[in-house]
């Protein structure tokens, strides 16, 4: 049962985080590679306010969200909006910005780890404790029902707009073909902003909630989740919110149960080994539409 | 000179082993396989010739082949269960692959020291050898770019069913890529080794790819040249310039972000694109045929009767 | 031009006259019950045909009936649904794309597919470069002797080392045709070789392929150009979504009601838009 707990709140962490990757790049065909370092950065924004002022929790997940959108719609128009424009073809532009992705992420962690030190950091002096419950045996933090509350309700938003409001469905159609979208006035740009805002500011709330769920992380922890986030998205569809939602929680039960397991340090690969026996078996995903991934 | 080689040694041994492994991911990218598993290949390479040297006490030579035909054999093998992934795909679980080999050689017990690592690796490598195998890997590297090779590889990474259509076998050219992939990173990795006299787990890290693309992408993707410039450039830049010091991987992120958006074919290819600009300046301009030109066979079709003419 | 000796024998060059070549009679491709199927989409669905050795054969239909789709399963550049395809005599609908040309097939593409980085020579090169090891000289200096006369042969000793993007469209598709004649083809492909130029450079285009074929060089030709099919063609295929409506005497072929009709009445103005 406890496992059931820990495999709620850690899916939820990576459902916050992968969402907002999973539909930058299902719909405007960015793999933000950045994404990582736009969670920790947000955490790392909070802790570093926290050293000037107190401040509620409530308000420290509101600038986090603040932090990692504006952080990530800055590097949408600074970095991949001009590699976009610059590039020869939609390949080009494909392996530019996953590399600009990779220095731009650079940048901010290169800080981070320049003020901390390389030292995890926390949030405690928020002066938050987190409530826990006992019920029935099983221990419940409200920081993680927190979690679990802001990463469903984020998915079934997501889900909703996506699927139900006349914006979503332009956003999905730039995902299926951009040339006929543009053709149907869809202005791409404006687009991707909104949703590289709105990722942003899911993977900044996530880091909150992770930092206060495990008490300190640290500037490095960013890549490891990408490489997750990767394995989730990949694993329940590109595009597609309820295989990212089915990903998510399936890898955190996959790496709770091996956890539990061995002993040894062998979770990290979890998610390696579903990257390749997704890409393997069944390339397009759990959900996700049949395209073409190979060559 | 010479005390300015003694001194800088450390340095120098660093830029042979960083061109290697910058090919190591230059080689696919050429080919159009965008493969970072050079990386792992180079972990491999490095806990590879560590155990070689450690237990079965070998030479530098026998070292750095066994050391580079093994991680080849793991290219291949990965190649043959993913050279048909697209693009970004490729690149995310080649990163999966590099990780993998990480969390390995974490969980490896006495065979690559956990988290400590191994020591004392000391075989009979010389300056000279170093040297001599970095320049032999850079001819047989050169002669892949020139003629009816350069040409071929350029037109599978460009135009795949062009190339099919050319009589390329693309898929062999692809695995190829794979394990020559494999084995220019293993042998990196352990030249890495050798020359350092140990092996650890930031060998085998995901900040190695960072390096390893950096390099060419700000060197140049398509040519050697472009490895050699970025591994001088990001192996010296820290000792030329004192400042970027402690801020080194911030100057770093900086380069390759510039890099990215400005420069898609690196410094190399700035160069070549200048030089050719000069060039044609030289040259007479391209005349566009006139279809009155006398040379059309006359009369062969009356135009009126032009059907379809558009 | 001499007559050039080709790997597939030597061949007295004589005038061309459009109507009264008819090859040697024996078949250089034959295509059994020929499907490809996209999905729901059947692009080529069930096509027997037979090219003659020697001769030059045409496909008219109207856009999306399936001729480029055809082309492609040819090449082996799609995936057969069914059929049978003999080249030669040889068997090769389970080979590998790659060794297509190896049979003596060769091709040019609707779109144009030229590499923007090499020159138009280096391009040309490249169908050069698919010859067999024995079949190659590398001279020290410049081209091999195949490539400049390919070039020559198709207008563009001129702009040999200029890129393609430099070039007008009609003149980089020359060099398509330049790239695939210097292969050393026994069958040569042609996915509409003259869209985009203009009625002199058809003309041009339609003299050297005649002027191949009396080298003994076998053609497909794809075209909407109904009068330069009648010029150049000895065998005319009729083709509308997928299947062979006709085939024939190019002049018969055009006459008949079916082919106007499957042109006239959807394909004809859509393919004018089209360009
Ligand atoms: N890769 C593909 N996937 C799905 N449908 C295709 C594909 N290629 C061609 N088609 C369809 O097959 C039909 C025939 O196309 P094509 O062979 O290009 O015709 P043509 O060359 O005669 O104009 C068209 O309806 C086209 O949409
Ligand atoms: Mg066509």
């Amino acid at each position: 049962m406890q496992e059931l707990v820990a495999i709620a709140s850690l899916g939820s962490v990576y459902l916050l985080f992968a969402l907002g990757l999973s539909t930058a790049w299902g719909t405007i065909g960015i793999l933000n590679f950045a994404h990582g370092a736009i969670f920790v950065s947000a955490a790392y924004g909070c802790y570093e306010l926290l050293e000037v002022r107190q401040l509620p929790v409530l308000v420290l997940a509101v600038v986090a969200v603040l932090i990692g959108a504006a952080m990530s719609l800055l590097m949408q128009v600074l970095v991949f909006d001009q590699v976009r424009r610059r590039a020869s073809s939609e390949r080009a532009a494909e392996t530019r910005i996953l590399i600009g992705g990779i220095g731009v992420a650079m940048l901010p962690i290169a800080l981070a780890s320049h003020q901390t030190k390389n030292l995890a950091f926390g949030l405690s002096a928020s002066g938050f404790e987190a409530s826990v419950w006992t019920i029935g045996g099983v221990r419940v933090s409200s920081v993680q029902v927190a979690t679990v509350v802001c990463a469903v309700g984020a998915a079934a938003a997501l889900a909703w707009y996506l699927r139900r409001t006349r914006a979503g469905l332009a956003l999905r159609s730039l995902g299926v073909d951009d040339q006929v979208a543009a053709l149907m006035g869809i202005d791409r740009r404006r687009y991707a902003w909104a949703t590289m805002a709105v990722a942003g500011g899911l993977a900044g709330l996530a880091g909150v909630l992770l930092t206060l769920n495990l008490g300190a992380i640290s500037a490095e922890s960013g890549d490891a989740l990408l490489i997750k986030a990767f394995a989730c998205v990949v694993l329940g569809g590109v595009g597609s919110t309820l295989g990212v939602v089915v990903g998510c929680f399936t890898l955190a039960a996959s790496e709770v149960w091996v956890l539990t397991q061995t002993s040894g340090m062998w979770v990290e690969a979890v998610s390696f080994g579903i990257i390749f026996a997704v890409l393997l078996l069944r390339p397009q995903g759990i959900f996700g539409r049949q395209e073409v991934r190979r060559v | 000179m010479s005390a300015f080689y003694a001194s800088n040694l450390v340095l120098v041994q660093a830029t042979l082993v960083a061109i290697l492994l910058a090919l190591s991911i230059q080689v696919p990218l050429r080919l159009g396989v965008f493969s970072l598993a050079g990386v792992g290949s180079y972990g491999i390479g490095a806990y590879v010739s560590a155990n070689l040297v450690l237990r079965e006490e070998m030479g530098a030579v026998p070292t750095m082949l066994v050391s580079g035909l093994v991680a080849a054999a793991v290219g291949l093998v990965l190649g043959v269960v993913i050279y048909r992934l697209a693009g970004l795909y490729l690149a995310m679980a080649t990163i999966a692959f590099d990780l993998t080999v990480g969390v390995v050689a974490l969980n490896g017990g006495e065979w690559t020291g956990g988290p400590v690592g191994l020591f004392g690796v000391f075989a009979d490598l010389t300056m000279g050898l170093l040297f001599g195998t970095v320049v032999l890997v850079l001819v047989l590297v050169h002669l892949t770019e020139v003629g009816r090779l350069a040409r071929r590889i350029t037109t599978v990474r460009e135009d795949p069913e062009l190339a099919a259509s050319m009589g390329v076998n693309v898929r062999a050219y692809r695995l190829t890529a794979f394990v020559v992939s494999g084995f220019l990173g293993g042998l990196a990795g352990c030249l890495n080794t050798l020359t350092r006299s140990a092996v650890g787990l930031q060998d085998v890290s995901f900040h190695l790819v960072v390096v390893a693309l950096t390099t060419i992408i700000v060197g140049g993707a398509l040519s050697w040249r472009g490895a050699v410039i970025g591994a001088v450039l990001f192996t010296w830049l820290p000792s030329v310039l004192e400042v970027v010091g402690e801020w080194q991987e911030f100057v770093y992120g900086l380069i390759v972000v510039l890099a990215a958006i400005f420069l898609p074919t690196g410094l190399y290819g700035l160069w070549c694109s200048a030089r050719r600009r000069v060039v044609e300046r030289f040259r007479p301009p391209v005349r566009p045929r006139r279809p009155d030109e006398p040379d059309v066979p006359a009369a062969t079709v009356a135009p009126e009767h032009e059907v379809a003419a558009r | 031009m001499s007559s050039p000796s080709t790997r597939h024998g030597t061949v007295p060059a004589g005038p061309a006259d459009p109507v009264d070549v008819p090859g040697t009679g024996t078949a250089v491709l034959e295509i059994r019950d020929l499907a490809v199927h996209y999905g729901g989409v059947k692009a080529v669905d069930g096509i027997t045909m037979t090219l003659a050795e020697g001769g030059i054969s045409g496909i008219i239909g109207p856009n999306g009936s399936g001729k480029s789709t055809l082309v492609a399963a040819l090449t082996r550049l799609t995936r057969l649904t069914r059929g049978e395809l003999t080249v030669g005599g040889t068997r090769y609908e389970r080979v590998r794309p790659g060794r297509v040309p190896g049979l003596g097939i060769a091709r040019t593409f609707q779109t144009v597919r030229l590499l923007g980085d090499l020159s138009v020579a280096a391009n040309v090169q490249l169908g050069y470069d698919a010859r067999s090891r024995a079949e190659r000289r590398a001279p020290l200096r410049g081209l091999p002797g195949p490539v400049a006369e390919a070039l020559e042969r198709t207008g563009l000793t001129d702009v040999a080392r200029a890129r393609p993007s430099e070039l007008s469209y009609g003149t980089q598709r020359r060099v398509e045709i330049a790239r695939a004649i210097v292969m050393d083809p026994r069958l040569l492909l042609l996915d509409e070789p003259t869209a985009g130029m203009n009625a002199a450079e058809r003309v041009e285009i339609s003299a050297l392929m005649r002027q191949l074929r009396s080298e003994g060089l076998s053609q497909l030709l794809i075209e909407h150009d109904v009068q330069m099919m009648l010029d150049t063609c000895d065998h005319l295929f009729a083709m509308a979504q997928g299947r062979l409506l006709t085939e024939g005497r190019p002049a018969d072929v055009v006459a008949d009601p079916r082919v106007q009709e499957a042109y006239l009445g959807k394909g004809w103005k859509a393919d004018a838009a089209d360009q």
